[in-house]
């Protein structure tokens, strides 16, 4: 049942694995190009950078191996694409089994507590070695090239990255569940994902909502870390409780 | 008794699809559910297997059961092979040699993709797979949908067969020649109720068709140009002295169905 779990979501796995990881190889062939850059940006009027966030400070610390990749990899590419990993590994996981009503051959032939775990569990462990795998992938590449990296840094990051994944895998897996077919689900989590982000990033006293701020900067703080995974707990309760129950 | 359904009932929001019905599934009986589109015959099957919930009554299964759903929906990115040992797997007392032998003799290529099946070589695979399991109740809705005459009577032959082995079966099917041909005993279902049940030759047996011009007391089954109206009636309730025809299955289904009672 994981080989067909595993067959099922192969493509969709190593697309974004690999995609992932070119972009984190495109990152580190980049670095070279920092002075270019940031003696290019020295031509730019300094108040537009600075609107943007770009000050001095920031442009000669890129040349930094350390600096660099936590930013730009940790705090920017990956950072960026661990939601959308979550959801795209998540939304097809039940509605592509209802949407094609494959649900009832394997309905009639395991319970729905063992199928239940089985669909939810299978993905989320290859989603989270996957993210285990690009999240630590810079440790061995500075080891190699011989620089600097601040491995504590980047297993507070990993954490946080598995708490973001679990929390916006379980809540795609619930639209997962309560849909008839695998469009809906998609664009119900990125429509949350979109609108959790705009509200907290606007609404100060809702900042809680913007889990990109919470991903991007690595901050293992207790209480975003605690109520991220009890969302995610919750919405996992309420995927069980609805397959439980739902027809088919 | 291998199945028991008493007053089971099932709405779709305020609409009875199931409505208080009941019935039993003797060990080596096989037992037909027919009915018009929408009579109610999957979402019974579906409450039975535990696919869709019941709103209220009782089933008690009295032993292991297979299905065989309408849509005959498998993973059409999967090989033939790869199916198999899913069920291998996943099955109940699946029998792998048995599947392999049945896929073999309809020629099913076991490297061939699913998608790439007709939809008869799909009924084919999934049959096989289903007939492979050893349970005690086989539940199929609508087996020989898309099989050629040839293969029909093949799969309703080899259906016959589970029951001598002391399998039972409940089954739903539109072709009425095929539920005369294996059926034990059947119920006709209508707008999510039981309308007639019982054992076929009892049920041939009870009715007869009467021409008259006067209103009688029964189904009416048609008008003849003449204006005479041919109705379905229960021999007993058939006035002395009045020419009764015997009734087919197929007559006594579609008067019933079609529900133009004339009660004197």
């Amino acid at each position: 049942m994981i080989a067909k779990e595993f067959k099922d979501m192969k493509v969709r796995f190593f697309v974004m694995f690999f995609l992932l990881f070119g972009t984190f190889v495109l990152l580190v062939v980049m670095k070279d190009y920092t002075p270019t850059l940031a003696e290019m940006l020295k031509n730019v009027p300094e108040g537009f950078l600075e609107k943007l966030g770009v000050t001095e400070d920031f442009i000669n610390k890129l040349s930094e191996w350390n600096f660099y990749i936590i930013t730009q990899w940790y705090g920017k590419n990956l950072g960026q694409f661990v939601p959308i990993f979550a959801i795209i590994m998540a939304f097809p996981v039940f509605a592509r089994e209802i949407e094609n009503e494959t649900i009832e051959l394997l309905l009639v032939r395991m319970s729905r507590r063992k199928l239940f775990n089985v669909k939810f569990f299978t993905p989320l462990v290859f989603t989270f070695l996957a993210l285990t795998v690009l999240a630590l992938v810079p440790i061995p590449v500075s080891w190699i090239i011989g620089e600097k990296l601040d491995t504590g840094l980047v297993f507070k990051y990993l954490l946080v990255e598995m708490i973001t994944t679990y929390l916006w895998f379980s809540i795609t897996v619930f639209f997962s569940v309560i849909s008839s077919d695998q469009v809906k689900p998609l664009i119900a989590s990125i429509a949350t994902l979109a609108g959790t982000t705009v509200l907290g990033g606007f609404v100060k006293t809702l900042s809680t909502l913007n889990t990109y701020s919470y991903v991007l900067k690595g901050d293992l703080t207790l209480w975003p870390s605690l109520i991220y995974t009890l969302s995610g707990v919750v919405f996992t309760y309420l995927s069980r409780r609805s397959f439980k129950t739902r027809d088919f | 008794m291998i199945l028991r359904v008493k007053d089971l009932k099932k709405f779709y929001g305020v609409k009875a699809a199931v409505d208080g019905i009941g019935f039993e599934v003797e060990k080596g009986e096989i037992f037909a559910i027919l009915g018009p589109n929408g009579a109610g015959k999957t979402t019974t099957l579906k409450c039975i297997t535990g696919l869709r919930k019941k709103d209220s009554g009782e089933i008690e299964l009295n032993g292991t059961f297979t299905y065989l759903p309408e849509e005959k929906k498998l993973y059409p990115h999967l090989r033939v092979k790869e199916i198999v040992d899913l069920f291998e797997k996943i099955g109940k007392n699946f029998n792998e040699k048995n599947c392999l032998e049945i896929l073999e003799r309809y020629r099913i290529d076991l490297n061939e993709k699913v998608t790439n099946l007709s939809h008869g070589m799909r009924t084919i695979l999934y049959l096989s797979l289903v007939l492979s399991e050893n349970v005690d109740l086989y539940i199929l809705d609508e087996p020989t949908w898309g099989l050629d005459p040839i293969v029909r009577n093949e799969i309703l032959d080899h259906i016959r067969s589970l029951t001598f082995e002391g399998k039972s079966v409940l089954y739903t099917s539109h072709v009425l020649a095929e539920v005369e041909k294996i059926a034990d005993r059947v119920a006709i279902m209508k707008e999510g109720k039981i309308i007639l049940t019982g054992n076929l030759d009892d049920i041939k047996s009870s009715y007869g068709l009467v021409v008259s011009k006067k209103d009688l007391n029964g189904y009416l089954l048609k008008t003849l140009k003449s204006g005479e109206k041919v109705y379905l009636v229960e021999k007993e309730e058939i006035p002395e002295g009045v020419e009764i025809e015997d009734a087919t299955f197929e007559d006594i289904f579609e008067a019933i169905v079609r529900g133009e009672r004339n009660d004197r």
